[in-house]
């Protein structure tokens, strides 16, 4: 079976949020519905090395959507089996299907499934599928002018990118085992930062 | 919290106070004679069991308010094989139906055995909503509530609810249980409120430790302290006064006349709401 993943390379992303009006644009979304989100995390200040100051200070960008998870928390939990898994991987939802509980929203660490209040269900990212399906690429990795996004098989894309890391503010990828490959800004190494716009990486 | 919160703070609270009435209805009618029975057989609308299905069925009615889109409630049962959510509405079903049996099968009948049977039958259903409640909301990615708190909540909801809703329908007539049983739904009672003040300081703590580092969700002060040092207060005050009457039988068994219950059975049902809306207002997630 097919595992179709999402690759992004932190250290080339701009945040110039391209992928993210691309998405929107795309799928029809309303205000507060961001399928595909970019993230900058930043943090950092001055410290005392000896009798020198030196700072620290840090920024770097993280493109997030649906990671179509192997191990999906948001379709074990779908009471209505609104949310599906694909041959290929995607995990998609049928409206028809969902009562829009939000628990899918709550449990999901990536805060792909959300809410749409006109509709009253869940919507969320499902890696262009239509366009998938056609044989064409995802809208974000198309838009992003970057190149910072790719997609394909996850393992093609472990061997063609090197091995994933794990970076701020991610879960811990045990949990869901997403299907992602991230490629680290260099700041995006330490495992705790200082970070200082934590309004904007968490939301509640 | 939005308001559409509120209809699931409503929705836990009543249905786990549902199953305590059950819960401690049952309780005496094994361990005491038939005469216990006679809440089930009498055709009263002040019927207990009847007070638990309004009950159920309110919190089912709150739940709905929850849902974007209620008309598909009925494809919540489609995900019985992993989803603990389709389990929680398939064990509300089932606990409701059996509320709904012991009415009709209870009123008139001259069989306490059968009655003894169908009660705890519905008592296994309770546990059974009680069980698939807690799975619910122990979620590895939801670390407020990946605890032991919840669990030891949702028990302490159901039981002090339950208790206090005994003594409340023995000193207004609506039970007739042996006065032993009384005294030891309020030891039961008293215990529960005490295990519920500190469970709720020590959750208060952990809370603190777990520290989300967001501004808009600040466990130690703010609005969410001040409820959290009410809610305590609440309890402590409840527990002084079930602890004044327990060696006073006749206070205890309503002789005094049932007043002083009502203040008490406030206390307990105000601070439960008010713990059940903290531990929502707690949520937040792991990741982004």
């Amino acid at each position: 079976m097919k595992r179709l993943a999402f690759f992004f390379d932190s250290s080339s992303c701009s945040g110039c949020k391209t992928c993210q009006m691309a998405c929107k644009d795309k799928n029809d979304l309303g205000p507060g519905q961001i399928w595909r989100r970019v993230y900058e995390v930043t943090g950092g200040g001055w410290k005392k090395q000896g009798a020198t100051w030196t700072q620290d200070v840090f920024a770097y960008n993280l493109s997030m959507s649906c990671n179509h998870c192997e191990d999906p928390i948001c379709v074990k939990n779908c009471p209505t089996n609104a949310l599906f898994k694909r041959e290929d991987g995607i995990v998609q939802i049928d409206q028809s299907l969902c009562i829009g509980c939000k628990y899918c929203s709550w449990v999901c660490p990536y805060g792909a499934p959300q809410f749409n209040p006109e509709k009253g269900v869940m919507g969320k990212c499902d890696f262009c599928a239509d366009y998938i399906d056609q044989g064409k690429n995802p809208s974000c990795v198309d838009a992003c002018p970057m190149r910072a996004l790719d997609f394909g098989d996850h393992q093609e894309l472990l061997d063609k990118y090197g091995p994933t890391d794990h970076i701020y503010p991610l879960p811990d990828p045990a949990i869901t085992q997403p299907s992602l490959c991230i490629k680290a800004h260099q700041n995006a190494e330490k495992p705790n930062p200082r970070v200082s716009n934590i309004e904007e990486v968490k939301i509640v | 919290m939005s308001n559409r919160d509120w209809s699931l703070v409503f929705f836990t609270t009543l249905s786990q106070w549902s199953v305590g009435i059950i819960l401690c209805l049952t309780w005496p009618v094994f361990v005491n004679h038939d005469s216990s029975l006679v809440f089930i057989t009498e055709p009263n609308l002040a019927n207990p069991v009847l007070l638990a299905l309004i009950l159920i069925a309110g919190a089912t009615v709150s739940s709905f308010l929850h849902l974007g889109n209620p008309m598909n409630a009925p494809k919540a049962l489609n995900n019985l094989s992993s989803s603990w959510l389709s389990r929680e509405i398939f064990t509300i079903g089932i606990f409701s139906a059996s509320l709904v049996f012991i009415l009709l099968l209870g009123w008139g009948s001259d069989n306490p055995r059968f009655l003894r049977y169908l009660m705890a039958l519905s008592s296994m259903c309770g546990l059974a909503l009680l069980w698939t409640m807690i799975r619910i909301y122990v979620m590895p990615t939801i670390p407020a509530w990946n605890s032991w708190y919840t669990p030891v909540s949702f028990v302490s909801t159901a039981l002090s609810l339950g208790l206090v809703s005994l003594l409340v329908l023995q000193a207004n007539g609506l039970v007739n249980v042996a006065g032993h049983i009384i005294r030891s739904a309020s030891i039961a009672l008293a215990t529960m409120l005490l295990i519920g003040t500190g469970s709720g300081f020590a959750y208060q703590s952990y809370l603190r430790r777990l520290d989300p580092g967001m501004d808009d969700l600040v466990f130690d002060s703010g609005v969410f302290y001040r409820l959290f040092l009410f809610r305590m207060a609440l309890l402590i005050i409840a527990l002084m006064m079930i602890v004044f009457a327990i060696p006073n039988a006749s206070v205890l068994e309503g002789m005094t006349g049932p007043s002083w219950l009502y203040p008490l059975f406030g206390l307990i049902l105000l601070q439960e709401l008010i713990g059940r809306l903290l531990f929502y207002s707690a949520y937040f997630r792991t990741g982004v």
